[in-house]
Parts: structure tokens; C-alpha cells; sequence
């Protein structure tokens, strides 16, 4: 039927609509790929790649498990020997997402046995189970829950030496780990246990 | 170098298994489907072999495993030597401009993600807790089945398969076994695009196979050291063959569909998704009166899966076996003890953390799927979405049981994605054989 304008209106063509909804999906497809791949830092990554071809193995793993953590470990790993049985911050818990999980440290500690205390105690005896070290670990985790915050050990370790990583607290004793002396400190390190 | 040149020959090595094997079970001609099965069956059926000397108490070192790599090498040669054939070396003849140009964007997603797994070390979170050092284990103690015992539950729990890969390499002097997910990933997008080709055109299987290759979930993985894609492709690939197996009733597919899915269990155990081709199979058997197919394939199939389950059964009692699991599942439905509110929240889980997690691929699978049941009226096709439906139900079921036992399934968000990440590799095999696609296609080549 012609409109009013004596014209005779176009049929809807199908295929050209169809094909216009394909393009559209396809083009959305393709969007929404590049961007997740951006978005995962590729481009990042490249560029990293590009600037650094050549880094050493531990420099990679510093960018990739955290420089915080991974000096840690490292510091820990030399300091301590291989049959040493380690405490562990508690687990699961948001301040230590990293060095309270066994599983992780494991890696990179094999085989000294790693055990999980508690917050505020040890959560087992300490010389009837063999505990030879103790972590020091402010928390790499920039998170805390109102239960778990950042800080550990919370309690106080009778101690043969005590170690630091990024130096001793003004107000530390060598013989003893007073948790009162590492109050917002910002310390990691190591106690080893006096028996 | 020289670690270089033995990681590159023992790789190698490994491909020709795989290729060896795959020709035993594809057609002369497909020598390109043939490349791309090569790393997935032979990795798969290698360090499945190690896997079974191992339990018999011989170590696993160097010298073990590259004696079991030749002597599997030998026997498949000698059962496939009459079925090789040269690869044509005019394989890029008489492609277009558009196709070259989609098959540079294919390797070179390809190559990042090389460039990525090569460049950094092994240190994605469950590569560290368990894959990686699994393998490290390995390769100290010789020994896995004897010392499991030794460490926590979640040490067993994965099959495997990667931990074995790991060791392998690693024993040729590598520090990096990174660089087998990337071939693993252009393996699969080889694979890929020729099962694409067989139902469409050059260009549609290119642009699908660039599609499937830039899936940022798909390129992710492609990157690091997780079970999640030689899963995805194990099973992705299995099920391709099965649908190829119903269109040509090859028993020699059948036999490939059963070995792949049953090298997806020995990547990943726990999801249950394998179920699914052998209600396929059954129901088949069922509709043409022959039960050969769901014979072979089980006993292919089973075959795969059986050693390692028996092996978790015996370290860890009844829980892990197939028999128990469906009983604790069959008393709750029959007892009907479905929390309806639980059901709703966990289709919800599966909405949010799956399905949009699909992205418009899946929007895309739902537009041609609707063109070709309303308009069409095609219902060839429709084992493809029987198959997406039957595993959405396994993944619906699965997720509600597992919330049953764990208290914390809700924040397994991500586990729930990367489980699920096989759907999109038969969204994208729908949609690029789909008859919209192709005639549409036509239409724009032919108003050129």
C-alpha cells in the first residue's frame, strides 16, 4: 500500500537485519576479548618483558609473589636449617594471606616442618611439639578483619636470638620477644626458641 | 643450550606420540587435526604410563621415563606406520588476504602467550601449593603413589598429570615448564579449527578458532601452570568428537572421544562432568538398538579414569569412589531432601559467577541456536545443546552437593568459572557451524 507520500514503503529486507544484529554481536565479541585481555595486564606485562629481557630468577618471582613476601622467605629460608620446625601465623587469615598458608610457604621452605599458631598463643606447646623458630610477620596482607589484625606473634617467646629483616625495634630485648615491644612496628623476622 | 636442546627433543619426542597415536585414529588425510592431537595424547598417555610403572615401586627419573617414552614410541610406530602421511607444504596456497591475516592474529595471541609463560617462573597460587611442588617432590624422591601417605589430603587429590609434565621437563634441564601450556593451547586451537572446517568455510573456522584463541579466560590459562585448560581441553575436545562420532559413526572417533575425555579426569578428578557422553551414548544405543558404542567407549574410557580413582580409594577410603558418591546423592534426592531455597541460591552462584561470566559468546550460541529450531526448524543440532544442558545440570547439581559439604562454597567463585571454562569451546563450535553463520557469510562473499 502506498503512505501518504505516494511512495511505496521498503520491505524490511531479513538478511540485512540479521546481518546487522550478527555484526553487532560479533563486533561486542571482539570487544569484549581485546579488553579482557588488556585488562588481565598483557600490555603490562609486554612492556616489562621488553624493558627487563634479561632479569635473573628471583627478580621475576619478587615482581610476581610480592617483594615483601618473597625477601621474606628467602630470609627465613637462609636462616633457618632444613630439618628447623617453623610456627606459622593462624590460618586462614586476611594480614598473612601468604605466609600463614603451609601449603604456599611449603614451596619455598621444603622440607623444615611448618605448623599454624594462634593470635594471641601459640596454640600448642611449643617444646613438647619441637617448635624451633617463630615467625616475626607484620602481615603482607594490606587487609585485616576485626578479630585479625596486623602484627604476630601476639604473645611473648622466650628466645635463644631474635633476627630482623628491616632492623630491630628501638625498644627489643635479644633474650626475649616482648610483643609489647613490637606494637605497630612494622617487624618482620624470626625468634629462634629458647628451650 | 644444552638444556634447551634436550627440553626441545624430549618435547618433540612426546609430540611424536601423540601423533603417532592420533593417527591411528583419525583418517589419512586429516594431517593437521593430527598435529593438534599430538601434545594433548601425548602428554596424556605418557605420564599415564608413568604413572602405572610408578605404582609397581620403579622410580620415576630420567632414565625410567625416557625407556617408557621409547618403547611407547615403538609400538605405536609400528601399529601406524602404514597410516602416515606427509604434511602438504602447500598448506597456505590460495589463501586470502582476510585469512592470512586472521591466521597472523591466531599465532600471534599464540606467541604472547609463549613469550608470558616462558618469561616468568612458575608462581600462579595452586601451581605453588601443589602442581609445581608435586613435581619437585617427584623428581627428589623418584616416587609418588609410596609417599603420598606423607603429606596432607589436598597433595593427592589432583590427578597427575601436570605435576608428571613438570617432572619431565624439568628432569631434561629445563627451569620452566610453563611453555607446555601454550602448545598445549595451540594444540587445542589447531584441533579446533579443522573439526570447524569440516561443517564450514575457511575464513568462518579462522575467525571461530581467533575467537575461541582470544577468550580472555582460555589466553589466561594459557599462561601459567594450572590443570584448569588441559581440562577445558580434554573435555572440550572429547565431547567435539563425540558429536563428530554421532554424524559418522566412526568407531575409530568414538575411540578418541573416549580417550580424551578420559584424559580430562587425569587432569582434574573432581568435576563430574564426564558423565555426560556416556548418557549421550546410552541414550544412542538406546534409540539405535546397539550398545557396541557405549561398550567401547566405556571400556576405553574407564580404562583412563579407573587407576588413578582405585588409587585415591585405596589412599583415602570409599568417599572417592564413583559408587559411593552417586549413593550420598541418590539418598538425597529419593529421601527429598532438596532445600528449594539452596537450589535457588546456588542457580543464582552458577548465573553470576558462570554464565555471565560466558560473556556475548554465549548470547551469540542462544541467538543461532533459536535461529535454527524457530525458523529453521533444524533439529540435527540439537545434540550440542543437549550436551550443554546436561553438563549446566551436572555443574547446577554438583555446585548444590558441594555446598552441602563445605560451608564456605559460596566464595568459590572463581573455582566455579574455571570449571566451567570447556562450555565456550562448544559455543564457538555451534556458532561457527552454525547455518546462519555460513549462509550469511555466502551472502556478503556473493554481493562482493
Amino acid at each position: 500500500m502506498p503512505n501518504k507520500g505516494g511512495n511505496v514503503p521498503t520491505k524490511i529486507n531479513f538478511p540485512n537485519f540479521l546481518k546487522v544484529v550478527l555484526c553487532m554481536i560479533a563486533l561486542w565479541i571482539l570487544y569484549y576479548n581485546a579488553r579482557g585481555i588488556v585488562l588481565l595486564g598483557t600490555v603490562q606485562h609486554l612492556k616489562y618483558i621488553a624493558r627487563y629481557p634479561i632479569d635473573s630468577y628471583e627478580k621475576k618471582m619478587r615482581e610476581r609473589v610480592g617483594p615483601i613476601f618473597y625477601d621474606y622467605v628467602q630470609f627465613i629460608k637462609s636462616n633457618t636449617p632444613e630439618d628447623a620446625a617453623i610456627l606459622l601465623p593462624p590460618y586462614p587469615a586476611l594480614p598473612w594471606p601468604q605466609t600463614s598458608n603451609d601449603a604456599y610457604m611449603r614451596y619455598f621452605l621444603y622440607p623444615r616442618t611448618l605448623i599454624n599458631g594462634n593470635q594471641f598463643e601459640p596454640g600448642l606447646d611449643i617444646n613438647k611439639e619441637g617448635i624451633d623458630y617463630i615467625l616475626i610477620a607484620w602481615g603482607e596482607g594490606p587487609n585485616e578483619t576485626s578479630d585479625l589484625t596486623h602484627g604476630w606473634p601476639k604473645f611473648d617467646v622466650p628466645a635463644t636470638r631474635i633476627l630482623y629483616l628491616n632492623g630491630e625495634p628501638a625498644k627489643s630485648r635479644d633474650d626475649y620477644y616482648l610483643y609489647k615491644d613490637h606494637v605497630s612496628t612494622g617487624s618482620w623476622g624470626l625468634i629462634e626458641v629458647r628451650k | 643450550m644444552i638444556a634447551l636442546f634436550t627440553t626441545l627433543i624430549g618435547t618433540f619426542a612426546v609430540g611424536c606420540l601423540g601423533y603417532l597415536v592420533s593417527s591411528l585414529l583419525t583418517k589419512k588425510d586429516e594431517v593437521l587435526e593430527r598435529f593438534g592431537l599430538s601434545i594433548p595424547l601425548g602428554f596424556g598417555i605418557f605420564t599415564l604410563f608413568i604413572f602405572f610403572y610408578s605404582l609397581t615401586g620403579i622410580r620415576i627419573n630420567l632414565l625410567t621415563m625416557s625407556l617408557t617414552l621409547i618403547i611407547l614410541l615403538s609400538i605405536s610406530y609400528l601399529l601406524a606406520r602404514n597410516k602416515l602421511k606427509k604434511l602438504d607444504r602447500k598448506l597456505l596456497l590460495g589463501w586470502t588476504f582476510l585469512q592470512k591475516i586472521l591466521l597472523l592474529a591466531i599465532l600471534g595471541t599464540i606467541a604472547v602467550s609463549l613469550i608470558h609463560a616462558i618469561y616468568y617462573p612458575v608462581s600462579a597460587w595452586d601451581a605453588l601449593t601443589l602442581y609445581d611442588f608435586r613435581a619437585k617432590i617427584i623428581l627428589e624422591e623418584g616416587h609418588f603413589t609410596q609417599i603420598a601417605n606423607n603429606f596432607s589430603t589436598n597433595f593427592s587429590y589432583y590427578p597427575l598429570l601436570t605435576s608428571l609434565i613438570h617432572v619431565w621437563i624439568y628432569s631434561l634441564g629445563a627451569n620452566n615448564p610453563q611453555f607446555v601450556y601454550s602448545l598445549y593451547f595451540l594444540s587445542f586451537l589447531i584441533i579446533f579449527y579443522s573439526l570447524v572446517l569440516r561443517n564450514s568455510t575457511k575464513t568462518i573456522a579462522l575467525i571461530s578458532t581467533f575467537v575461541l584463541g582470544s577468550t580472555p579466560i582460555l589466553y589466561y590459562h594459557s599462561t601459567f601452570a594450572y590443570t584448569n585448560l588441559p581440562y577445558t581441553i580434554y573435555m572440550a575436545s572429547g565431547l567435539l568428537y563425540l558429536f563428530l562420532f554421532l554424524a559418522n559413526k566412526s568407531i575409530k572417533t568414538l575411540i578418541l572421544s573416549a580417550l580424551l575425555v578420559g584424559l580430562s579426569t587425569w587432569s582434574r578428578s573432581a568435576e563430574q562432568f564426564w558423565v555426560t557422553p556416556l548418557l549421550i551414548l546410552f541414550g544412542y544405543s538406546l534409540f539405535r538398538k546397539n550398545i557396541l558404542p557405549v561398550i567401547i567407549y566405556s571400556l576405553v574410557f574407564f580404562a583412563v579414569r579407573q587407576p588413578w580413582s582405585l588409587f585415591l580409594a585405596g589412599l583415602y577410603g570409599r568417599y572417592y569412589s564413583i559408587s559411593t558418591q552417586a549413593v550420598t546423592a541418590g539418598k538425597v534426592l529419593v529421601e527429598g531432601q532438596i532445600d528449594f531455597s539452596r537450589l535457588m541460591e546456588v542457580l543464582r552462584f552458577v548465573y553470576q559467577n558462570v554464565i555471565v561470566g560466558w560473556g556475548p559468546v554465549w548470547i551469540l550460541f542462544i541467538f543461532c541456536l533459536s535461529f535454527e529450531l524457530l525458523l529453521l526448524g533444524r533439529t540435527k543440532r540439537l545434540i550440542v545443546v543437549a550436551v550443554v544442558a546436561l553438563n549446566l545440570g551436572i555443574l547446577i547439581a554438583g555446585t548444590y552437593f558441594l555446598g552441602l559439604r563445605f560451608r564456605d562454597w559460596r566464595d568459590l567463585t572463581d573455582s566455579a568459572s574455571r570449571s566451567s571454562m570447556f562450555f565456550i569451546p562448544l559455543f564457538v563450535y555451534y556458532i561457527g557451524t552454525s547455518d546462519i553463520i555460513n549462509r550469511l557469510f555466502s551472502a556478503i562473499r556473493k554481493r562482493e
